[in-house]
């Protein structure tokens, strides 16, 4: 177990030692809360139970999983609808994949292509 | 981390004067300082990790705090804890600075226990980060979506009243530029005194963090938004930083 400061049910920061070691006194009560090990920082604490973020997909996620083809529309923003795209990311798995079927429709990548972003 | 190391070569600090025999020693990740051969006294300065986006939108965060204290008759080890993005950075119990909160109206961190400490500049707009707190002041807050400038250094000004700056791409550092509209990896200043150090101002969109000055993100987080090492708020918060003299 591990020593963590909450802030709004976020961990702002976890103590690599013990905080009254480590830290001034008047930093070192923040970090009130015992967190497991796989706890990290920017995990959610709810109900004391660590709640890890959901995947988001960014658009360094979308190009990595682009043929060299589609990489070269992409970053040129061949068509109007890239841009639109590139404006909504990052996004989480269902929004994510909207867009991607979106991209597919506009034959800027294809059904592989988008299927292997997802993952 | 090589303009870290090369500030050793200039121990000239027009605010804290050189102390001790003038050396240095950085900490970039956290570890142990062990008092030298002859060494009863150290000076610590520690500065916050800069907060990040914190999964809102694409919100900065603020920036670090700092302290500075003059240790009389250190201990013969010290841990030293050198905080992550919104991470707490620390010379032991002596003297800490904690680090900026996450997105929007995220908070700067504060310094505590130091001779003098100041409070890292806020989050106050959507896309911006706050600066870094330094010896000269409270970092400045990040705003300017509308092209509206930063909020200068909050209420407390350091030695000659300067603040940590005000920003709208670069305005108000006082040191190399605290923000500059460049996409890609925040770049280092070639720092040479070490009270110049996180003296970059709070950002505005678009703007990746030089010198402890905050990063502004626009919609993608590839596209910018680092705050500036050390302790700049952004989308991507900078790390911190623990030096000590002797």
């Amino acid at each position: 177990m591990k020593y963590a400061w909450i802030v709004n049910n976020y961990i702002k920061d976890i103590a690599w030692k013990n905080p009254s070691e480590i830290y001034h006194p008047d930093v070192a009560q923040f970090y009130d809360t015992q967190v497991p090990d796989t706890a990290v920082n920017g995990d959610a604490w709810v109900n004391g139970e660590v709640v890890k973020p959901a995947k988001q997909w960014g658009a360094t996620d979308f190009r990595n999983g682009m043929t060299l083809a589609e990489k070269t529309k992409w970053d040129s923003d061949a068509v109007p609808e890239i841009k639109t795209v590139k404006a909504e990311l990052p996004k989480e798995r269902a929004e994510t994949s909207e867009l991607l079927d979106f991209l597919v429709s506009v034959n800027v990548i294809s059904q592989k292509t988008a299927e292997k972003i997802l993952g | 981390m090589s303009n870290l190391q090369a500030i050793q070569n200039f121990p000239v600090n027009p605010i804290s004067g050189t102390y001790g025999s003038g050396k240095v020693q950085l900490f970039s990740a956290s570890g142990t300082f062990t008092r030298p051969t002859g060494v009863t006294n150290v000076r610590a300065r520690c500065w916050g990790g800069g907060g990040g986006n914190g999964g809102t939108g694409t919100s900065g965060g603020g920036g670090g705090g700092f302290a500075i204290k003059e240790i009389i008759g250190v201990t013969a080890t010290v841990t030293v804890t050198v905080g992550a993005a919104g991470g707490s950075s620390s010379f032991g119990s002596y003297v800490s600075a904690t680090g900026g909160g996450s997105g929007t109206a995220g908070a700067g961190g504060v310094g505590s226990g130091g001779d003098y400490n100041s409070t890292g500049g806020a989050s106050v707009q959507a896309n911006c980060g706050g600066g870094a707190a330094s010896i000269w002041g409270n970092g400045g807050g990040g705003r300017g979506a509308s092209g509206v400038p930063g909020a200068s250094g909050m209420a407390a000004l350091a030695v000659d009243g300067i603040p940590g700056g005000a920003g709208l791409y670069g305005a108000g550092s006082f040191y190399g530029n605290s923000s500059f509209l460049n996409i890609g990896s925040p770049v280092q200043p070639a720092w040479n005194s070490i009270d110049f150090i996180g003296t970059g101002g709070g950002s505005s969109v678009g703007a990746n963090g030089q010198n402890g000055g905050g990063g502004g993100s626009v919609a993608s987080p590839t596209a910018g938004g680092y705050g500036g090492y050390p302790g700049g708020g952004g989308f991507v918060g900078a790390p911190g930083l623990v030096i000590v003299e002797y």
